[in-house]
């Protein structure tokens, strides 16, 4: 048998049936105590009811409910658990086209940066900690009522407490997705409530002590009846919470966008002619193996937490053929004949190169995150010179804006020969020549490269 | 761990893209496709030759119009090695007077006997070499045979001659070398230019400051 308090509150969240409502506005009207009390919790209600602002909930805390209601994570998924999302991730792995290139790719980037990930986590798994500890820091409202001790000074720790206790007596949870509404109520002889519309806010509400009927107390002795904050997405964005939005105006407000700038070290082996005559020389690369430094930027529009679509570029040093024709006039040191002799000189030039990239995070919203890339591009070095990049980031946030950025990157480049050269001038009138070719120049020379780079994000 | 050791293997080893082989390093499978085949006629300069099949052996007879020379020349053709006999003075290899291929080495007893020049040998590369013969007297104990070394001084890909282009030239030098492999100045040393599908082409001779060219006509 409810009390006529917990009517009054029903009454006030509208889950009283037509008759029910009849009831207590009959009760009301009938009893002066009754009256002052409904008087009482409508004042209550308007009063914080000014202060009401939506709250966007943390990451950590959404998991847990969806932990509890199986029916959340189904609707949403980024609310599955790690280990389902990364079972997720896997299968999507390997559903890529397994051409051989593309598999080596994946393979590395994921190896690369799974090492990275376990070294790291240290094996561990599941929810993190320090998201509910930070929220906790959040204060709920300065322009809200002044509580009492037991009332709560800020949202966290009873959200937090709430979430986490399930096997407590006194808890109902509802919430509504877009398939289908969900109720759990467990023995309640107080009402407490946590309301998840279209998973937009969480409200919390309190009862507390019963109020003596022939005089009402006041507003913050009686009841703490119900406190709805809010906090600037991008807040909790950097405290670990997904930003989940109340209205169309607040999501303008987050900006989904990050942006990298990195100093790259790279690697790129070669396999320059054997045998290079000293005219050759002089042009290109004869050692196996150049290393060099670049810049790399980056730009991403996040559609999720998880996937992000950007653009990769940077200034680096590829690898391009060049045929180079020059005359030998003692060919094979035989003084009776001149050839023409074609080689092919690797050269190392520095080029802008820009690819289309799609990130995946598996971790938003920690302050340390791993993601991992894979762009296709093209390098501005005359003509079409395609070139793919797998990469695997770790990015450490040292605060909302700011982060510190490592990452191993793989990048393969097919780049189109520069023009051929002629280093000595045609042969004269000779009635003999011969011409032999020492190389054969290809139309796309690929080249793969290994690099490092560590730079700083921005996330505006 | 371990996958990611062999993939990091794979990219160390497999990464570094190699250049298109040249047409050098593409091996010669058989030396009979640089020779004369039976019933061939090539005029080189004033040098007539005309090939004929013997009981498997090749005759090449060298002649000019005027008919004032002529020398039959006994080849053993076959894909690992061609083996001539019966060049003389004013021949394609135009030996100095007196001086001929003689059977043996350097230290063949008198009276030495005709020997033959090993011309081409299986498979050669780019600056290798191989004992082509001996030179010398047949009776003169004064002058000491020296011996001739083959060495494959180029392969080309295209020779032209007087407008002509022959594909896949092997340009072969028979001298007797010095210690550091270059030719006796002192001595006279030939170059000869193997056309495959053709045959020789072009036989050269240098001498001092002497240089003979006898070249195919188009």
């Amino acid at each position: 048998m409810a009390t006529f308090e917990e009517k009054i509150l029903a009454y006030l969240d509208d889950s009283l049936s037509g008759e029910e409502r009849e009831d207590v506005l009959r009760e009301t009207q009938a009893s002066t105590p009754a009256r002052a009390l409904f008087d009482a919790h409508v004042r209550l209600g308007s009063l914080y009811a000014l202060a009401a602002k939506p709250i966007g909930a943390p990451l950590a805390l959404q998991r847990e409910l969806a932990s509890k209601v199986p029916v959340l994570a189904l609707k949403l998924p980024y609310l599955a658990m790690p280990e389902k999302r990364r079972k997720r991730a896997l299968a999507w792995l390997w559903e890529l086209p397994s051409f051989r290139m593309n598999a080596l790719l994946v393979l590395l980037a994921a190896l690369l940066a799974g090492g990275v990930w376990f070294a790291v986590r240290g094996g561990q798994s599941g929810l993190r900690g320090p998201v509910s500890q930070k929220f906790s820091s959040q204060p709920a409202t300065t322009d809200g009522p002044s509580v009492s001790g037991k009332t709560p000074q800020n949202i966290s720790s009873p959200i937090a407490n709430v979430a986490r206790a399930s096997t407590a007596p006194h808890i109902a949870i509802s919430g509504k997705t877009h398939a289908s509404d969900w109720t759990h109520t467990t023995h309640s002889t107080k009402f407490q409530k946590i309301t998840l519309p279209q998973n937009v806010a969480v409200k919390e509400r309190f009862a507390t002590q019963q109020p003596t009927f022939a005089e009402p107390a006041p507003p913050a002795a009686l009841a703490l009846r119900a406190i709805e904050v809010s906090q600037p997405p991008a807040m909790f964005h950097a405290a670990g919470a997904i930003p989940i939005f109340a209205n169309p105006a607040q999501e303008n407000s987050y900006t989904p966008v990050r942006v990298f700038v990195a100093e790259d070290i790279r690697s790129t082996r070669l396999a320059p002619q054997t045998n290079p005559s000293e005219v050759v020389k002089r042009y290109g690369l004869w050692q196996t193996n150049v290393m060099s430094e670049g810049m790399e930027f980056g730009i991403d529009f996040e559609t999720s937490p998880w996937m992000a679509f950007g653009l990769r570029a940077g200034d680096a040093q590829f690898v391009q053929e060049q045929q180079v024709l020059h005359l030998v006039t003692k060919s094979g040191s035989y003084p009776h004949l001149t050839s023409e002799v074609t080689e092919t000189a690797l050269l190392g030039p520095f080029a802008p190169w820009a690819c289309a990239a799609a990130t995946y995070t598996p971790n938003p919203g920690e302050r340390l995150q791993y993601s991992f890339t894979a762009a296709a591009g093209d390098i501005f070095l005359s003509g079409f010179s395609p070139t793919i990049l797998g990469e695997g980031a770790a990015i450490y946030s040292f605060n909302d804006a700011f982060g510190l950025r490592a990452s191993f990157s793989y990048q393969a480049a097919w780049v189109t020969s520069a023009n051929p050269i002629e280093a000595s001038p045609p042969q004269g009138n000779s009635n003999v020549s011969g011409s032999s070719v020492q190389s054969v120049t290809s139309k796309l020379y690929p080249s793969q490269s290994l690099g490092f780079s560590l730079g700083v994000t921005f996330h505006p | 761990m371990k996958r990611l050791v062999v993939i990091l293997a794979f990219f160390a080893a497999g990464c570094a893209q190699n250049l298109t082989a040249p047409l050098n390093s593409v091996p010669v499978t058989s030396m009979a496709e640089y020779f004369w085949t039976a019933g061939t006629t090539e005029t080189l300069n004033s040098d007539i030759i005309t090939t004929r099949d013997s009981g498997g052996v090749l005759l090449a007879d060298d002649s000019n119009p005027s008919g004032a020379f002529q020398t039959t020349l006994v080849c053993r053709v076959s894909a690992d090695s061609v083996v001539a006999e019966g060049f003389i003075d004013s021949s394609l290899i135009d030996l100095d007077p007196y001086t001929y291929f003689i059977e043996g080495d350097t230290n063949a007893p008198l009276p030495r006997h005709p020997g033959g020049v090993v011309l081409l040998r299986s498979n050669p590369l780019v600056d290798s070499s191989w004992r082509a013969g001996t030179i010398g007297r047949y009776s003169s104990p004064n002058e000491k045979p020296f011996p001739v070394e083959a060495r494959l001084l180029e392969r080309l890909d295209t020779l032209n001659v007087n407008g002509v282009s022959y594909p896949d030239v092997l340009v072969i030098r028979y001298a007797h070398e010095l210690a550091d492999f270059s030719a006796d100045s002192t001595k006279p040393y030939w170059v000869i230019f193997y056309a495959r599908g053709r045959g020789p082409i072009m036989f050269d001779k240098v001498k001092g400051t002497l240089f003979e060219r006898r070249a195919i006509l188009p």
